[in-house]
């Protein structure tokens, strides 16, 4: 049944995703042509970094076509699998999406950093190992990032969907879950401000010492990219992810129960 | 079986439906009759678990109705149901990997029958090609119970024809509760076994159509106008 959901939400979700991975290549070449234009290869880099933000609101932008492509009579509620399940298959396929486009956006910046950093000035190459934790760092910051929005937007749209049954709230429907996502984290931003809660979160930490890794000034062009160990509080990851887990449940605990048609 | 039992659907203060009491019976073919805003499409999407009611209770069979209940039952939606960027044998493989009643075989015949070319877009098909794809979709389904709403609704008399024609030639008789809601009363008449008029919410009127065929030698247009026209008057 899962399978037939995936095949399902790949093929409403196909057309645009060759088309985005056409704009990453375009994008990517028009910032290429940029560059080679004041010759000056390293201002690639900006429309490469633009790229990557743009992986945040991918994710979140990726479920949402699948999602509404299902608002006209909201049929896909009426079949054999539950309300998580149905929301698990779009989480999936929007994230298979953004993966395949964060994968192509990272060979176009290998490939742009050995354009633009030789070997002799590319540490990391020389020394025969690849960025590898950086790049785990910013692929998964970015992922982090897309998820947490992804999963608050399934939320707000399940329950946007579910006060549809109430006419007086109806027009209001927006106001609502604006002031609900906005209360809710206010209420965490001062939670985690207690210091009560920072020393919880204190108890459990774990160090990472991180590669030191650094660019260093080539061709009229400085930039370095430096990163040092340090101490990562745990805490705050579990309670995120149960935080998350808790949103993406709820949300198809409403497709179930409380969206009607 | 359907049961419904004192159901009540209230939309803040207006209620869709008001205190319904009714069952289907297995195996008949029924036809829910009445104007635009008379609680039709409410009761069928509350048969088919995507409504739920404010007051009563919904039973298919011995199961409550809930989402769940399409593994139960075949439901064909007047909107949505169609994705417009699928191709016809998409959209069948769909449907066969969420049922685990859907018969390939008959999707196969009904394909043949509804004239439809499986490579066909959705989006590319006139909207009686989509109201036959519909039917295909549910009749493929081996369920004991059928809910069509408003199956012929924006189609043309040619169409309506091939689709009761379908029904005619695939409904399982005497197995399947058939449960039909539409304006198009002379057309779905021969299919038809039981009537139901539905008006603001209650059932105003019920009748056997061949009852009243052979006794008052009446179609249902004809019992439908002249039991209005006899409570008007009363």
């Amino acid at each position: 049944m899962l399978k037939g959901l995936l095949k399902k939400d790949f093929w409403l979700i196909k057309t645009y995703m060759l088309v985005w991975l056409c704009a990453v290549v375009v994008i990517y070449a028009a910032g290429a042509g940029f560059a080679s234009y004041h010759d000056q290869f390293h201002l690639v880099f900006p429309f490469l970094m633009m790229l990557y933000m743009g992986h945040i609101v991918m994710l979140p932008t990726a479920a949402w076509i699948l999602l509404k492509a299902e608002e006209k009579g909201q049929y896909w509620l009426h079949g054999t699998a539950g309300g998580k399940k149905l929301l698990l298959s779009k989480m999936m396929i929007s994230f298979f999406v953004t993966m395949t486009s964060l994968f192509v956006t990272n060979v176009l910046m290998l490939i742009s950093l050995m354009i633009s950093v030789p070997l002799p000035y590319f540490p990391l190459m020389e020394n025969g190992s690849f960025p590898f934790f950086e790049g785990v760092l910013l692929n998964g910051g970015i992922t982090l990032g897309a998820f947490y929005f992804t999963l608050w937007g399934l939320f707000l749209w399940a329950f946007y969907h579910s006060l549809t049954k109430y006419p007086v709230l109806k027009k209001i429907r927006w106001v609502i879950i604006i002031a609900m996502y906005l209360i809710i984290q206010t209420v965490i931003a001062r939670i985690t401000e207690w210091k009560m809660v920072q020393s919880f979160f204190n108890q459990w930490t774990i160090q990472v010492g991180l590669p030191e890794s650094k660019f260093e000034t080539y061709n009229a062009m400085s930039f370095s990219f430096t990163m040092t160990g340090g101490e990562i509080q745990v805490w705050p990851i579990v309670l995120g992810a149960i935080y998350l887990l808790i949103l993406f449940l709820a949300a198809g605990w409403l497709l179930d129960r409380k969206v009607e048609v | 079986m359907i049961e419904l039992t004192h159901i009540t659907k209230e939309y803040g203060k207006r209620k869709s439906l008001n205190d319904v009491t009714f069952t289907f019976e297995k195996g008949k073919v029924y036809g829910i009759l009445g104007p635009n805003g008379s609680g039709k499409s409410t009761i069928m999407k509350m048969m088919a678990g995507l409504v739920y009611p404010s007051k009563g209770i919904v039973k298919v069979g011995e199961k409550k109705a809930d989402r769940k209940i399409a593994s139960n039952l075949a439901f064909l939606a007047s909107e949505g149901m169609l994705y417009p960027s699928f191709k016809i044998d998409q959209m069948i493989d769909f449907f066969h990997s969420q049922y685990s009643d859907f018969s390939m075989e008959k999707a196969e015949e009904l394909l043949v029958f509804m004239e439809l070319d499986r490579h066909q877009k959705v989006s590319q098909l006139s909207k009686g090609q989509q109201g036959r794809l519909k039917l295909l979709l549910v009749l493929s389904r081996q369920t004991d119970v059928l809910l069509l709403d408003e199956p012929f609704m924006g189609l043309d008399p040619m169409v309506r024809d091939t689709i009761v024609k379908g029904l005619v030639s695939f409904i399982d008789y005497g197995k399947q509760t058939v449960i039909i809601t539409t304006h198009e009363i002379t057309e779905i008449e021969p299919v038809l076994e039981e009537a139901i008029v539905l008006e603001k919410g209650q059932i105003r009127a019920h009748c056997n159509v061949e009852e009243i065929r052979e006794e008052q030698g009446l179609s249902i247009l004809e019992w439908l106008k002249s039991t209005f026209k006899q409570e008007d008057v009363s």
